[in-house]
């Protein structure tokens, strides 16, 4: 809660806990603000493709579903999404790079070996792959993503271990005798909390990009699933002319994605001790720039 | 002897977390042309800062308020100082005190060192520079000061690079060396034979020196002249002799009584403890902890006072001891 | 002496990366059972032509026998046949490979021509209103999802205005030559007016890729800037007569480069990530096309032949930063 207060004090990051607050919200009671909730699923081909209106606030889709009400429930699935498979890659990557880093040597050496091997090829070909292989429906593109984002969590988790096992509070507690387990989950998971939680925030959003992109590809919930990806994918056949079609849910995801960006940010500014002790800085001479 | 710098009741505030640091009060300072003059304080006491404002490289923030700062008799107080001296064409070398921390790790130290010569008026080909370089540095007894030019300065020891800064300040044919610390991150065995260095190159090139440091003993061995600061306010200026054999400012008394002598014991030490600058004492800062305090101390800072020479700035000074 | 042990201890581990990749890539296709000989036959084989389909490929081995067969024929070289043209994998490859690196290399150049001065410039001016704006921008570059940024790119610039073409990588025919890159084959062969056309074909996926590259590149040299703008020897140099700029742009420059260079592998990353996406929209005929297309027609060789090369530049970009940061930083070597 302190933490929550500090975060709020920071502007940009304030902002974007509040879009956030308003999108999950938005989220969560979709059946309630939008407009015609069951166009997520129905057609009405006499209403196709209409420009934004007091009637449908962001047009409809070559369906004539409505694209607001579209969005909402969209936002169900991106946020879904995105939080079950950052919550798995970290519960799977933490615990490899903790274990790793805590015994640098074989066990370490191996794990981020392994690590390596994901980590070698961008992490949306391999979910591609993995999805593409599944079938596309929402529990494949999640697992698609946990699979692949994991090494990440190992890799950061494993760097900062070995930091932290540094550490004279940590070399001490070893030196004493606590178990390994012990001083991992009470001494170095504390102090690499902040950095893991900063992380978080910002893969959050850089999950919510991927998983809107294999939906763009067409390996995402199938049709009529009113996923955000899929939504720009299938709008695009109708440009230049109803261009609202595409502009909503790609506006959706950029303030989405931005949200959990500023939060990072913020996060960052106010956990991380390293990047607070730059604030001094002398001040810039404006014009002397001749030599005596 | 003429007069080469002078400040003047010169303020300067700092923002801090906590309120304005009112980090130097009123403060007088003059450096004679050639002129070795020691700035002795405990840390805190705003010696750097001092340093810093004559340089021109006080961080931002800073607010400086006074009478003046002048190099030459010029008053640059209230332009950009660096740019007006510069324009008076009055070089200053520094010395810092971390000679690591001064240097970019990425680049040779002939580079470096070359970069400050093409900036401090000097014109000439490369192999012209370079030569300097290298008489300078073998006139500061580095070894080998073609090969220490191409290395990088993680790759030379302190004493060394203390050595190559000293260089660098003579390269600029300056008016003043500003030497901060110069000794304070050296080994022990290392500094005495830099102050020494310091002092020699300084008579030999006839180039005033202010020196700061928290060292007593360090002045005593290369200063002209004395200046105690405490707390922001300077206390007490005198010749390092009249000082040593008779200080005035009863905070003088007590730092010269708190030296290690040979066979004198343990030294006494102040009680109390330096106060923090937001909320200074007022009058004479020191009257909290001084044992001669008068009720005017608490009120007023006094004016300098004080036989030619010397300059005490105290309601109630230590007494006249007898010529013995 | 350094620098070659260091690029030995890593190029020790290519080999076994490589294989533990294909081994990855080979067990996420083999999961689910398909069968790779109907792909080849199409939906009227009967069942005696799958059948000695699968023997002539091999689809009736074990799988671990499978596998290495697959990795001791591409230790020879050979990556196998696409089982939907029935052409080889690696001169197909290759084939693409200019396009996809020809838009890589601008998108990159113009990402750090860019991003490294505007950088600079808002860490001195930190807090002011050119500082905000480039804020928001960068913000915004790393929040955009790549292929919403190439439709609206081409809404405005290709549909609405009528600048460039939608899609596509010439009119035409490309430029002959031994490049693959048009800009340089045209420009070798003096064919102004094709040339032309190539590079108005590459404005808007450069554009694309570009934008997100050089949002990290600001936001990393902004932070090593002010990061150095705090060190001693900033104040010394000014102290001792050294120009602002001088000072700025040669040694505080240089310190916050070699924390950027190492940001440089992700934004390679980010670039080839995003070219599978951009190259989807754009209908840009290089690797990223060619890797959705085989994942999407479940086409094994493909897919793994197409990891393995996209593993193999990861590696070599790598390699390639960790020597910069040694060349860079006297105190590595």
């Amino acid at each position: 809660m302190k933490l929550l207060g500090r975060i709020a004090r920071d502007r940009v990051a304030l902002a974007g806990l509040l879009v956030l607050a308003v999108i999950v919200l938005a989220a969560i009671f979709a059946p309630v603000l939008a407009t015609y909730p069951q166009d997520v699923t129905t057609y009405h081909t006499a209403q196709r493709l209409l420009p934004p209106s007091a009637a449908h606030w962001f047009g409809t889709n070559q369906m004539g579903g409505d694209i607001y009400s579209r969005l909402l429930f969209g936002a169900r699935i991106t946020l879904m999404t995105a939080v079950i498979a950052v919550a798995v890659s970290v519960l799977i990557g933490v615990p490899i790079g903790l274990v790793g880093g805590y015994w640098p040597g074989f066990v370490g050496d191996g794990l981020m070996r392994v690590s390596d091997v994901f980590l070698a090829v961008p992490q949306i070909v391999l979910a591609m792959a993995i999805a593409a292989t599944l079938g596309p429906q929402i529990q494949n593109v999640i697992l698609a993503l946990s699979l692949t984002y994991w090494p990440f969590w190992a890799r950061l988790v494993y760097a900062e271990t070995r930091n932290a096992k540094n550490e004279i509070y940590v070399e001490a507690a070893i030196a004493l005798g606590v178990p390994p387990w012990r001083v991992m989950v009470l001494h170095i998971l504390p102090a690499i909390a902040p950095s893991l939680i900063i992380r978080t925030s910002i893969g959050l959003g850089g999950t919510i990009l991927t998983a809107s992109a294999l939906g763009f590809l067409g390996l995402g919930p199938p049709p009529p699933s009113p996923e955000w990806g899929r939504m720009i994918a299938d709008a695009r056949a109708f440009l230049p002319g109803a261009w609202w079609n595409a502009a909503a849910p790609g506006i959706a995801i950029l303030v989405l994605v931005m949200a959990f960006n500023l939060i990072g940010d913020g996060l960052r500014d106010v956990l991380d001790p390293k990047l607070r002790g730059q604030a001094r800085a002398v001040a810039a001479p404006a014009e002397d720039e001749a030599g005596d | 002897m003429t007069e080469l710098v002078r400040v003047e009741d010169v303020s300067v505030d700092f923002p801090s977390p906590g309120g304005t640091a009112k980090v130097l009060d009123r403060v007088n300072l003059t450096i004679g042309d050639g002129e070795i003059v020691g700035l002795v304080g405990e840390s805190g006491c705003g010696k750097t800062t001092l340093a810093r404002l004559i340089l021109g490289v006080l961080p931002k923030g800073a607010a400086v308020r006074g009478t003046a700062i002048s190099f030459s008799g010029q008053n640059v107080l209230g332009d950009r100082a660096e740019t007006a001296r510069r324009q008076l064409g009055f070089r200053i070398g520094f010395v810092p005190q971390e000679p690591r921390a001064a240097l970019s790790p990425l680049f040779p130290i002939g580079v470096q060192a070359a970069e400050i010569l093409r900036w401090s008026g000097s014109s000439g080909d490369r192999a012209g520079m370079r030569r300097r370089i290298a008489d300078m540095f073998a006139r500061v007894q580095l070894p080998d000061p073609h090969a220490i030019m191409h290395r990088y300065p993680h790759e030379v020891s302190g004493g060394q690079l203390q050595r190559v800064l000293i260089a660098m300040a003579l390269l600029r044919e300056p008016r003043l060396v500003v030497a901060d610390e110069p000794t304070t991150a050296l080994d022990v065995t290392i500094q005495a034979q830099i102050l020494t260095l310091l002092r020699r190159l300084a008579l030999e090139q006839k180039v005033a020196v202010l020196f700061t440091t928290h060292d007593l003993g360090a002045a005593w061995e290369i200063c002209d002249r004395i200046t105690v600061m405490y707390a922001g306010q300077e206390a007490e200026s005198a010749a390092v002799g009249t000082f040593f054999a008779q200080p005035r400012h009863p905070y003088a008394g007590l730092l010269l009584g708190s030296m290690p002598r040979p066979g004198a014991g343990l030294p006494e030490s102040i009680t109390g403890a330096v106060p923090n600058l937001v909320t200074p004492p007022g009058g004479c800062r020191f009257h909290p902890r001084c044992p001669r305090a008068l009720p005017i101390c608490r009120a007023e800072r006094p004016a300098p006072a004080g036989p030619a020479g010397q300059s005490v700035r105290c309601h109630n000074p230590l007494p006249e001891r007898d010529a013995a | 002496m350094r620098l070659l042990g260091l690029i030995a201890r890593r190029l020790v581990w290519v080999p076994a990366t490589l294989i533990g990749l294909v081994v990855l890539v080979f067990v996420i296709s083999h999961v689910v059972p398909n069968d790779p000989a109907r792909i080849i036959a199409g939906e009227n084989a009967t069942t005696a032509q799958l059948a000695a389909l699968r023997h002539q490929y091999g689809f009736d081995l074990p799988l671990p026998e499978q596998l290495l067969r697959y990795i001791i024929q591409v230790a020879r070289g050979d990556m196998g046949v696409s089982l939907y043209t029935q052409t080889p994998v690696a001169g197909e490859i290759w084939r693409r490979l200019p396009a996809t690196m020809e838009l890589a290399v601008y998108a990159m150049a113009v990402a750090v021509l860019l991003g490294v001065p505007l950088g600079v410039a808002a860490a001195l001016r930190r807090n002011s209103w050119f500082d905000h704006t480039l804020r928001v921008l960068t913000v915004s570059g790393l929040a955009i999802a790549a292929f919403w940024l190439a439709i609206l790119l081409q809404l405005l610039f290709a549909m609405w205005l009528n600048l460039t073409p939608v899609q596509g990588r010439v009119s035409d025919f490309g430029p002959s030559g031994i490049t693959g890159f048009y800009t340089i084959d045209a420009a070798l062969a003096g064919d102004w007016s094709t040339e032309l056309d190539v590079l108005r074909h590459l404005a808007l996926p450069v554009m694309t890729l570009a934008f997100p590259a050089m949002a990290t590149i600001v936001r990393f040299t902004r932070a090593g800037v002010i990061g150095t703008l705090g060190s001693f020897f900033v104040d010394y140099q000014r102290a001792m007569g050294v120009p602002w700029r001088v000072t700025v742009w040669r040694y505080v420059l240089r310190s916050a480069l070699t924390g950027t260079l190492t940001q440089i592998g992700l934004v390679f990353g980010n670039l080839l990530a995003g070219a599978v996406v951009v190259e989807a929209v754009f209908d840009w005929p290089g690797l990223g096309q060619f890797a959705v297309n085989s994942i999407l027609q479940s086409d094994y060789n493909a897919i793994l032949g197409f990891t393995i090369y996209v593993g193999v530049m990861f590696i070599v970009v790598n390699l390639l930063i960790d020597v910069g940061q040694v060349l860079l930083d006297p105190r590595g070597r």
